[in-house]
């Protein structure tokens, strides 16, 4: 099913939390949704689900406007919120038949489907349980299995991996790669970029309210990689190679690190070439030579306008050493 | 037939906790406790008038009713004030929400659930108040009557729990609000009345008073005067507050009372509806077009 957001604006007073959003989620992708803290995402992810309506603006599936409230769209749609949505005083199975009464299920085939997503998500054997007593991890498998009770079509998860550890991370994560595998349409939010860069078929980011970005990710990256720093790791003659760059139309600007050079290039890939090849015929002592790979953090961090500065950080920590 | 799951899960976890228990047992025990004294007063007057005063046990009665009138309008708001400011709180009220169930049956599951409470508080409070049906003076119609009357009572002040539990507030603040909604019901019902009687003289009617009506403190206290032979407490009150009502309208005050107070009720459960409805932004379609008009200028 297809997930349409048209010019969505949300006032909250006289706050514009978003600022005529529009977005496209085709059926069957797995959207990451992501933005820096305050951007809205989580207004836009509650006005997608019809718990909260848009100042103006439509939200659609298949072409249908879906209105707040809409209890037949509304249930084309599963919702894991940030908070776990947690009711302490019932247990597992409770929780679930709860929801799965809300969702007019009833007798044995709501008790089929609460057997069936337990089990899915690794709770059968704690169905008893209080859901007080479950882990962080747990709570968020039991929320996505509430999600799922009615069968929906699209699956909305905002910040599902946040504060989980790494073992319920790759858990949740796997989870989410089955029912994208399935053939379910998802939208997810989170901070977690590589989670959602291994997981994603196409992305959006959202900065001040509105799309900053979006696409398939394969192109986003490729466009992304393309803008990125090269960056050249000298073994000798440095200062010769800075002179060289410096005096090259092409290179932008530079920065040191050590005995690395990163320049950004406005040339293509034979430009590149054709650098290289003249730096080591003047006799530079060049190391390595490569183009910054793009990744989820970096597209984030220049669009939301902190590009540069992450770009030097990730490289003084040395973390696209294998890159280079 | 469909439970509302609301309701449903309300009384699964109330089924678990030893609250309701307290509450029964705490109640009870402050009306035996009125009861007994009452019946120690009435046996001590016996003593030295050295005469049977049956009289007395219809006083005793009316002190009861009105005793578990007060416990039930003031356990009323907080039984309802947190259940809507409790989900908000809790993170859940929204996951409701997105399964599509409809404001008014959240709100309906809410209040059927502490209307559940109150009724069986009331029905385990039948005890003490069925002494006048051993020795007469008070038929069972009537105390059918006086039932009917808590239950109105507590369904209204039940209503203005849940409306002050939508407006978005903490529990703690939503608590407060319900009392003070419980304030202005009681006392502030009194103040339009009071308000107008300087402008009633010289024959003019204080219409105001009429205001008492959707008091239910004035709907209880008619029920229990009329029952131990007080007189008509209505007719007495709109006396003294200027207002010459019809003996006909005085002959039905007491129905005609609970049904204002259902239809009050039915408003609070209305605007609680449109209240929850504007958490999704839904409330205020003016407000909204305004904003939107707003925007495209």
């Amino acid at each position: 099913m297809m997930l349409r957001l048209e010019g969505i604006t949300k006032f909250y007073g006289q706050f514009c939390a978003l600022n005529g959003l529009s977005m496209e989620v085709e059926d069957g992708a797995l959207y990451g949704f992501v933005g820096p803290n305050g951007a809205g995402k989580s207004t836009a992810m509650r006005i997608m689900c019809g718990i909260l309506a848009p100042t103006s603006g439509k939200v659609s599936i298949d072409g249908k406007e879906l209105r707040s409230g809409d209890q037949k769209q509304g249930r084309l749609i599963g919702y894991v919120p940030d908070s776990f949505g947690i009711y302490n005083d019932l247990k597992v199975y409770e929780y679930m038949d709860f929801f799965a009464s809300c969702y007019g299920m009833t007798g044995l085939t709501a008790r089929k489907r609460i057997e069936e997503l337990l089990e899915f998500v690794g709770l059968s054997e704690r169905s008893d349980f209080f859901v007080e007593a479950l882990s962080r991890g747990m709570k968020q498998k039991l929320s996505l299995a509430r999600a799922l009770i009615h069968d929906p079509s699209i699956l909305i998860l905002d910040e599902p991996n946040s504060g989980l550890d790494p073992r319920s991370r790759y858990e949740f994560k796997s989870i989410l790669s089955r029912l994208s595998d399935e053939g379910k349409t998802m939208v997810i939010s989170s901070h977690m970029l590589n989670d959602i860069s291994e997981l994603c078929t196409d992305i959006g980011i959202i900065d001040h309210g509105s799309m900053v970005m979006s696409g398939r990710l394969s192109e986003v990256m490729k466009i992304v990689t393309s803008e990125n720093p090269i960056v050249i790791g000298v073994e000798t003659g440095l200062s010769r190679a800075i002179r060289s760059l410096k005096e090259r139309e092409m290179v932008r600007s530079m920065s040191i690190k050590g005995n690395d050079i990163l320049i950004n290039f406005g040339g293509d890939r034979r430009a590149e070439a054709e650098l290289l090849r003249e730096l080591i015929e003047e006799g530079i002592g060049i190391r390595s030579f490569s183009r910054q790979k793009g990744s989820l953090e970096s597209i984030f961090m220049q669009l939301t306008g902190h590009g540069e500065e992450k770009l030097v950080n990730a490289y003084e920590n040395g973390r696209d050493e294998d890159q280079l | 037939m469909n439970i509302n799951p609301i309701l449903k899960r309300e009384l699964r976890v109330q089924s678990r906790g030893h609250g309701l228990l307290v509450l029964i047992c705490g109640v009870n025990a402050i009306l035996f406790m009125i009861g007994v004294l009452g019946c120690l007063a009435a046996a001590a007057r016996t003593e030295q008038s050295l005469a049977a005063d049956y009289g007395v046990l219809l006083d005793i009665y009316g002190l009861v009713a009105m005793a578990l009138f007060v416990f039930m309008v003031m356990i009323c708001p907080a039984l309802t004030s947190g259940s809507i400011s409790g989900e908000r709180q809790s993170k859940t009220l929204e996951l409701l929400m997105a399964t599509g169930m409809s404001d008014m049956s959240i709100i309906l599951g809410k209040l059927a659930a502490s209307l559940y409470t109150v009724a069986v508080l009331l029905i385990s409070c039948i005890p003490s108040i069925v002494l006048p049906l051993v020795y007469g003076g008070v038929s069972l119609l009537e105390m059918l009557q006086l039932v009917m009357a808590l239950m109105t009572a507590a369904l209204m002040t039940q209503s203005l729990g849940l409306f002050a539990g939508t407006l978005g507030f903490s529990v703690q603040r939503s608590t407060a609000l319900a009392y003070i909604f419980l304030v202005v019901l009681l006392f502030g019902t009194f103040l339009p009345a009071f308000m107008g009687m300087p402008f009633s003289v010289y024959g003019r009617d204080n219409w105001l008073a009429l205001l008492l009506i959707l008091n239910p403190a004035v709907t209880v206290l008619s029920v229990v005067s009329m029952q131990v032979g007080g007189g008509s407490f209505p007719a007495e009150l709109f006396a003294r507050l200027n207002l010459d009502v019809s003996e006909v309208f005085l002959g039905h005050y007491i129905p005609a009372a609970m049904i204002a107070e259902l239809f009050f009720s039915l408003m609070i459960i209305f605007a609680s509806v449109k209240s929850l409805d504007m958490a999704r932004g839904g409330f205020g379609y003016l407000l909204r077009k305004r904003k939107k008009e707003g925007i495209e200028k």
